[in-house]
């Protein structure tokens, strides 16, 4: 049995991670521990909301602590009732340390992390990837899944796949994490520059393994900057697609920011992401 | 249905490994990829300077040797169609050993390689220069078969809190699952007295997710001197270890128990690093 953790802010209590969480679990017989990371220097409030004519009140300051612990424990509540309605085996845990450190060190004893991508753990607005998002990504211990705001049954994989061992580390990890996806129809884009030709990097190789895992599985190998073909290649798929790419830590990760290839994939469509790096 | 390689370097067969992959395939069916290896190559240039006292230059195949990598590869295939086994074989004894097998790892899940067998007439020393060139550079995880063994009925893993140790778990219990249900030692190796298990409730929840039979248990010994004697005393069982990244790989196999265990053909040994 996996353990799936699903990351949660219980003062802005994302319901469609919450759903994802629910269905996907659910769907593939896993545990899930709901974590809310009730870091102590969050807080939904700014301190100035605080200050009146005296300074700050020590009074105001406690309603504003008061309800923020309110608002926690009702956002476990819900996700507790939710789970118990669909009847699944799940804990929830309550990290009370800073929320990146806290995090990354569950990520190590789990086997799949899904957070939302509009998670920033600050009270500040902040465009995608946040940056608590940006250190998650960068030091995760385990695969994770950026979640979009909607929920949407998963009914196609996308493979982003370059030949290098990151893009197979991820569709291996894929693969032991979602079996019962292994009947649904499955698209490997490649991307090759203008120099090479239109063959698929260790073909014989990849399809060795590749159809031992997945059934309906359709090769697609197109030339050009990767970047810009990927974004293409997205805007005729189905929208309840999800995108399994590869990456190497730092390095790669740095590399989709600098291009902005991870941003407008999330500004432009609704697709859950997967991405694991070795 | 997992794609399992074997790797088999020139005429040398490896009947453990062999009997392991079968092993399997008798619980879930696999796709077996045997791997033929050149006899011996010169793919110790990549890497580092002859110091081992092995031969610097290892012809590519001759003529004769050809026929009899031929007999090994048909000794493959008739063993895997007797055994009802899906197989394929790759060929890759024109290139560099080492280069080949890493690119084969890349997409599979799981390699078998026989310990005893692999290059066993290259360098002195076992584990020998070349089956610790290839756990390094590796990029699935490996699973490493002595000649004689029974088929293992108890997991010993090998804990120590660090994400290599807790990544080769999860690396275990997806590939090999039909032993998760045998009862698990979860150990923690550590002299130091009054030396807790790190992270201990973390660990316990996700091992006990996945073994239904676990034990959580600190062992007080030191594991570079007495982890590999007290092994010895549990036959039929497998040890699952990772290492993280190449320098602490080495500094483990220079120094700790595992090269003991292989050294000794105690028992399989998992391990899985990134």
């Amino acid at each position: 049995m996996n353990k799936f953790i699903v990351a949660l802010d219980g003062l802005r209590y994302s319901e469609s991670a919450a759903r994802y969480a629910l269905e996907w679990t659910k769907q593939s017989g896993a545990f899930l521990s709901g974590i809310f990371l009730d870091d102590p220097t969050y807080t939904s409030f700014k301190i100035y909301e605080a200050i009146d004519a005296d300074g700050i009140s020590d009074l105001t300051l406690k309603n504003l602590r008061k309800t923020d612990a309110e608002k926690r424990i009702e956002s476990a509540k819900d996700f507790s009732k939710k789970c118990k309605e669909a009847g699944l085996q799940y804990n929830i845990h309550h990290d009370r340390h800073i929320a990146v450190h806290d995090l990354i060190l569950e990520t190590r004893f789990s086997d799949l992390l899904l957070i939302s991508r509009d998670e920033t753990f600050s009270h500040h607005e902040q465009d995608f990837p946040s940056r608590f998002l940006r250190e998650i990504m960068n030091d995760t211990e385990c695969p994770i899944v950026l979640l979009p705001n909607t929920y949407k049954a998963v009914e196609k994989i996308i493979f982003f796949y370059d030949g290098n061992f990151q893009s197979a580390y991820s569709m291996r990890q894929f693969a032991f994490l979602f079996p019962h996806w292994s009947e649904l129809p499955c698209t490997l884009l490649s991307v090759r520059s203008m120099e090479e030709n239109l063959h698929l990097p260790a073909n014989r190789h990849l399809k060795e393994w590749m159809h031992r895992h997945f059934k309906q599985i359709q090769y697609q190998i197109v030339k050009g900057i990767p970047e810009m073909e990927l974004l293409h290649f997205l805007q005729v798929e189905t929208p309840n697609s999800i995108v399994v790419m590869g990456a190497s830590r730092r390095i790669m990760l740095l590399k989709w920011m600098r291009t902005g290839l991870l941003e407008k994939i999330m500004q432009q469509f609704d697709f859950p992401v997967f991405i694991a790096h070795p | 249905m997992r794609k399992i390689l074997i790797a088999f370097d020139g005429f040398h067969f490896s009947v453990g490994a062999f009997e392991f992959a079968r092993s399997l395939n008798e619980k879930n069916p696999i796709l077996l990829t045997g791997v033929f290896l050149p006899q011996a190559s010169y793919a110790n240039l990549w890497a580092y300077a002859d110091g081992s006292g092995a031969p610097m230059f290892v012809p590519v195949l001759e003529d004769d040797e050809t026929a009899k990598v031929e007999a090994n590869i048909e000794k493959f295939e008739s063993l895997c169609v007797r055994h009802h086994i899906e197989f394929r074989t790759h060929k890759d004894y024109f290139d560099l050993a080492l280069p080949e097998l890493k690119k084969e790892s890349r997409f599979a899940d799981l390699m078998i390689i026989g310990g005893e067998k692999f290059y066993e007439n290259q360098g002195a020393g076992e584990p020998n220069t070349y089956l610790k060139e290839a756990l390094h550079e590796m990029e699935c995880p490996v699973l490493i078969v002595p000649e004689k063994f029974e088929f293992p009925s108890v997991n010993i893993i090998a804990y120590d809190g660090t994400e290599a140790s807790v990544f080769a778990i999860k690396q275990f219990v997806y590939l090999l699952p039909e032993l998760t249900q045998n009862p698990t030692l979860l150990a923690f190796a550590n002299h130091e007295q009054g030396k807790a298990i790190p992270f201990e409730a973390h660990i316990e929840e996700l091992a006990a997710r996945h073994f239904s039979d676990l034990t959580v248990s600190k062992i007080d010994l030191d594991a570079r001197k007495h982890f590999a004697t007290w092994l010895s005393e549990k036959k039929s069982s497998i040890i699952v270890a990772g290492s993280f990244g190449r320098s602490s790989f080495s500094r483990m196999f220079s120094r700790s128990f595992l090269t003991e265990v292989i050294r000794q053909h105690l028992i399989p040994v998992f391990i899985a690093h990134r």
